[in-house]
């Protein structure tokens, strides 16, 4: 067992200590999900529309583009010199190798969010500190799915002549309950609404989250294989 | 699975009877014995194709679900052209509930598309699974392609009671638009028009697998051809 | 595992018997039988789309054959055991390192991932043995092909595996690089190491092994002790036996190789 943590953690370690170097990955997905937030606020008119019920939207959309910007990265890394092969070719049991670009990614997506939040709270001219918790616990739920289900798709995209075009096509359409689930959630929070009062998003969310890792945990032995 | 096993065989024929038959006895059934429904008219005879077609693609991507397992587990080349075919014929008829759909809801609710919890689970479930066409066709014949493709099989179909969860809920805090659920029709339905949807019913599973029966010969009569050419090859 | 192949395991590091692999309509290998005993190394020769590459994958554990069998280290490669892992090292084509990390520290993931106690010191170690010491905290992107693949060789020895497999490793050096490597692969063999290596380069191939086999379409056509060959002899004797098989084959529109 502590084996297997010190493997994950060897994963996690690469993938940031890389990162720490080129710092390509990080500004790529910051800079995208600005960019995605101002064409959004470009085409709506806030003078109209309430912030709290555009704005969770928009945000998400902004986490999931910049978040599959990620994800496609994160196993380019792992192609470029043949690596992947490398991996396998340790004694180390496959999982880890899944559990380890997990966390790397999702360590990567909530780093971005951070740095997001502030902006989108200008931006939308929405006051998030006083609902600072729960909205932390709904974007961690919200993230965690989308990384478990992200990381399995684009290992398995990863292989493929397209995948940076396959990728969102996969993806997408599978995450419609976090979507659905997230948007709904954070508008709420931010109207105010305690989470108490929303846990069947909440419970959604979660169960998502756990069958989507456990899938995960049960399929990649058969996309790593070669 | 044993349908499909057996109809490939001598049961072929004896399917396409029974499926012929059936759509027969379902299309006199819609068009002739069916009393017209009083408030909607004839539009709402499409009701006989849709329910029934997405009743089949529900089938279809559970069987896609079902191979898909089996294939992982097993690794027989079978259930990854099961999950193939069922696949396909699936996304088939999710085509015509997309398409039988709005020419109903024109002159019904007024609108071609309303974002309604079923309606919007359909269209999701239509690009999941196009998707999954799409990735067997991105990768080329072998076991990594059936490998790939059971995966998505697998996660497509366990997460279908989210995005259902999902998108009722979804619904559920904007006002209804007028909608007419299944079971309202259902419910104070006519006799008549009940028996016609179960006709109908019957007469597209019975097509659901003969077109699969169809597909999965098909398939297997492409395998046993590169197996011939193979064979060739190695002959030297 | 019988009690009668016992006593062969502790002599045999690799055992090979009827190996097939198909991928769709083509065929990689076509019944390969051969067996090494520890401390051999066997070079193949062959032209390309042999199936070399896919038998060295089918040994090291990362494809699986359709039929036949095949132990390394006296583990079965169908089963996949973790600890057979541990005996085999890798060097491919690719140089499976990341390219934005430094040498040491591409090392000392592979150290951690193999288990190894004290990664750091293993690290430093096994760069030092290649000789690179110097540059060992530069990344791998600014490093020289011959360069990338010293690392390579250190990163698949790590583990001081028993059983070595190199693919191709010639392809792509310098003259320098070559001999460098060349010298690099005779101390790696005399350490009580089993060694199997595909090449194109007939001289280095002969030079460097006990046993010399040509692949072609699949299939062991040639399979020789190397100190029976002389090298002009040998340049011969290869185009021979694979001359010998091209009528067969001539035809047009053949397999897409």
């Amino acid at each position: 067992m502590r084996q297997y943590l010190t493997q994950v953690a060897a994963i996690v370690w690469k993938d940031l200590a890389t990162e720490l170097k080129t710092r390509e990955l990080f500004s790529a997905m910051f800079v995208f999900s600005v960019l995605v937030i101002l064409i959004f606020i470009f085409s709506i008119n806030l003078s109209i529309v309430k912030a709290t019920e555009v704005g969770p939207g928009v945000l998400w959309v902004a986490f999931l583009f910049a978040g599959t910007l990620g994800l496609n990265r994160s196993f380019m890394l792992e192609k470029e010199n043949g690596c992947l092969q490398g991996l396998i070719l340790t004694p180390a049991d496959r999982t880890t190798i899944y559990f380890g670009k997990f966390i790397s990614n999702l360590t990567f997506l909530l780093i971005m969010e951070a740095f997001i939040l502030p902006l989108f709270m200008v931006f939308f001219n929405v006051d998030i500190l006083p609902h600072l918790g729960p909205l932390l616990v709904v974007i961690l739920l919200g993230t965690v799915g989308f990384c478990a289900l992200g990381t399995l798709l684009s290992s398995l995209a990863s292989n493929l002549k397209t995948r940076e075009v396959m990728l969102p096509i996969l993806l997408y359409p599978l995450m419609v309950p976090v979507i659905i689930g997230s948007v709904r959630m954070t508008g709420q929070v931010l109207e105010g609404v305690a989470l108490s009062s929303m846990m069947n998003w909440v419970g959604l969310t979660l169960c998502f989250d756990v069958i989507f890792i456990g899938v995960s945990i049960m399929t990649i032995d058969h996309i790593l294989e070669e | 699975m044993n349908e499909e096993t057996t109809q490939e065989g001598e049961g072929g024929p004896v399917l396409l009877w029974i499926t012929a038959l059936a759509l027969l006895a379902a299309m006199v059934a819609i068009f002739i014995y069916v009393p017209t429904e009083k408030t909607e008219g004839p539009v709402q005879r499409i009701m006989y194709f849709h329910i029934p077609s997405a009743w089949v693609s529900f089938l279809a991507f559970f069987v896609v679900f079902l191979s898909s397992i089996l294939f992982l587990w097993k690794k027989e080349r079978e259930w990854d052209i099961y999950a193939q075919a069922s696949a396909e014929v699936g996304v088939l008829f999710c085509t015509l509930v997309l398409i039988t759909g709005p020419i109903w809801a024109r002159p019904i609710w007024g609108a071609w598309w309303v974002w309604d919890a079923r309606l919007t689970l359909t269209l999701v479930l239509w690009l999941i699974y196009i998707a999954y066409l799409m990735l067997r066709a991105q990768t080329d014949a072998g076991s990594m392609r059936a490998r790939y493709a059971a995966v998505l099989g697998i996660a497509g179909f366990l997460d279908i009671p989210l995005i259902h969860f999902s998108v009722l809920w979804w619904r559920a805090f904007h006002p209804l638009p007028k909608v007419i659920t299944t079971e309202g029709l259902g419910k104070g339905m006519d006799p008549a028009m009940l028996a016609t949807l179960f006709i109908s019913l019957g007469a597209f599973t019975f097509l659901y697998f003969l077109m699969m029966g169809q597909r999965v010969r098909q398939e297997k009569i492409r395998d046993d051809i590169d197996r011939l050419k193979k064979d060739v090859l190695d002959s030297d | 595992m019988t009690d009668a192949t016992q006593p062969a395991d502790s002599q045999v590091a690799i055992e090979v018997q009827k190996l097939h692999k198909s991928f769709g309509v083509q065929t990689a290998l076509r019944g390969i039988t051969f067996s090494l005993r520890k401390g051999e190394f066997l070079t193949i020769f062959g032209p390309n789309g042999a199936g070399k590459t896919t038998l060295l994958k089918i040994l090291a554990g990362l494809a699986r054959p359709t039929r036949g069998t095949a132990r390394v280290a006296g583990y079965d490669v169908l089963e996949g055991d973790p600890a057979m892992k541990r005996e085999i090292g890798v060097i491919a084509h690719a140089s499976c390192l990341y390219a934005d990390l430094s040498a040491v520290e591409n090392l000392i993931f592979y150290a951690k991932m193999y288990g190894l106690e004290q990664p750091e010191e293993q690290a430093v170690r096994a760069i030092e043995k290649v000789g690179l010491k110097a540059r060992m905290h530069d990344r791998v992107r600014t490093f020289s092909r011959g360069m990338q693949q010293r690392v390579s060789i250190a990163r698949a020895v790590l583990h001081n595996p028993s059983v070595l497999f190199l693919d191709e490793p010639f392809t792509g050096l310098d003259p320098q690089g070559a001999n460098n490597l060349k010298q690099t692969l005779r101390e790696l063999h005399t350490e009580k190491r089993t060694v199997l290596m595909t090449t194109h380069d007939i001289a280095c191939g002969l030079e460097l092994s006990d046993k010399v086999a040509v692949q072609s379409k699949g299939r062991f056509v040639l399979y020789e002790d190397a100190k029976n060959l002389e090298k002009h002899r040998f340049e011969d004797l290869y185009f021979e036996v694979l001359s010998d098989r091209l009528p067969e084959n001539s035809v047009p529109g053949g397999p897409g190789r």
